[in-house]
């Protein structure tokens, strides 16, 4: 039975002396780091998971180097942000390996995403939950599009509502950097939507 | 701000409110698999370790032989100098003996 994992760092559990026990081959140090990071790992795989990439295959992946570079973590910045780099790294290689981008057609699209489409197009009105899981569902389509640092850039700033700085502390890019990738990748975005939409208008 | 630009930010903002259900448990074997492959790559470590040991060895024991070879040299220099010197006296003296 695994013990219980929390997403948010717990008070008791000291990063600092679990890295020094891992670099010492304490299993029993692995362990609890790796119950510790799963949860921060595994959010960002499945928030940038390649289309033909099983989450779990990638979580490994990210571990595997995470333990494999353990020792060459200085402790200048926080375990977490090194860890998320390597997950958001990992994941960008993996979707930039995948070549194939393919075109999202009004005719790919289901009854439920259909409908959430024209709710978003008719006015302000907040959209119902299922709604909402299926505009998650075109924006994940159309995100497949771009190329994976607007994919990526795109999916922190608006998906995961996160700000310019948090960016800058997963990815390592600089902000005049963040913000015109996101610009960019908003107007790349843009076309991909224009496109779906005037299918609309024809069917 | 155009039409579409509104549209696809409402699109966007419905699509942040369904963020993916937050996963604390891995599934079963994940842990296994990542700790086997920890423990797999300890041993590499060992072996790496093992062979750079040998390696230093090896370039200690070759910068002895190469210091060894240049003070045999050198002794062996100032001796053909030393056996020159002592046969060059010999001449001198014999010369110089009536």
């Amino acid at each position: 039975m695994l013990a219980p994992v929390s997403v948010m760092p717990e008070p008791s559990f000291d990063v600092a002396a679990c890295v020094e026990r891992v670099r010492q081959r304490d299993e029993d140090a692995a362990r609890a780091l790796f119950r510790h990071l799963y949860p921060l790992v595994a959010r960002l795989v499945r928030s940038h998971l390649p289309r033909r990439t099983s989450p779990e295959d990638l979580v490994q992946t990210v571990f595997m180097k995470v333990f494999a570079n353990l020792d060459r973590f200085s402790g200048a910045v926080p375990l977490e942000h090194w860890v998320s780099r390597i997950a958001i790294n990992t994941c960008l290689n993996q979707v930039a390996a995948e070549k194939a981008r393919p075109e999202l057609r009004w005719a790919d699209l289901s009854e439920e995403q259909t409908e959430a489409l024209e709710a978003v197009t008719a006015g302000p009105e907040e959209l119902e939950p299922l709604h909402n899981l299926a505009a998650r569902e075109i924006v994940e389509k159309l995100l497949e599009q771009l190329a994976p640092t607007d994919r990526l850039v795109l999916t922190l700033l608006h998906l995961e509502g996160r700000t310019v700085a948090e960016v800058r502390q997963i990815t390592g890019w600089n902000v005049p950097v963040i913000k015109v990738r996101a610009f960019r990748a908003r107007r790349k975005l843009r076309k991909h939507f224009e496109k779906l939409m005037a299918e609309k208008g024809r069917n | 701000m155009k039409p579409t630009d509104q549209t696809l930010q409402r699109l966007l903002q419905a699509a942040a409110k369904a963020a993916p259900k937050a996963v604390d448990v891995p599934p079963l074997g994940l842990e296994t698999r990542v700790l086997a492959n920890w423990r797999a790559g300890s041993r590499d470590d060992e072996s790496v370790s093992v062979f750079a040991f040998f390696r230093r060895a090896a370039v200690g024991a070759g910068l002895v032989l190469v210091l060894s070879a240049a003070w045999s040299l050198t002794q062996t220099g100032s001796g053909a100098i030393g056996d020159e010197g002592a046969v060059l006296d010999y001449d001198i003296q014999t010369s110089l003996t009536p």
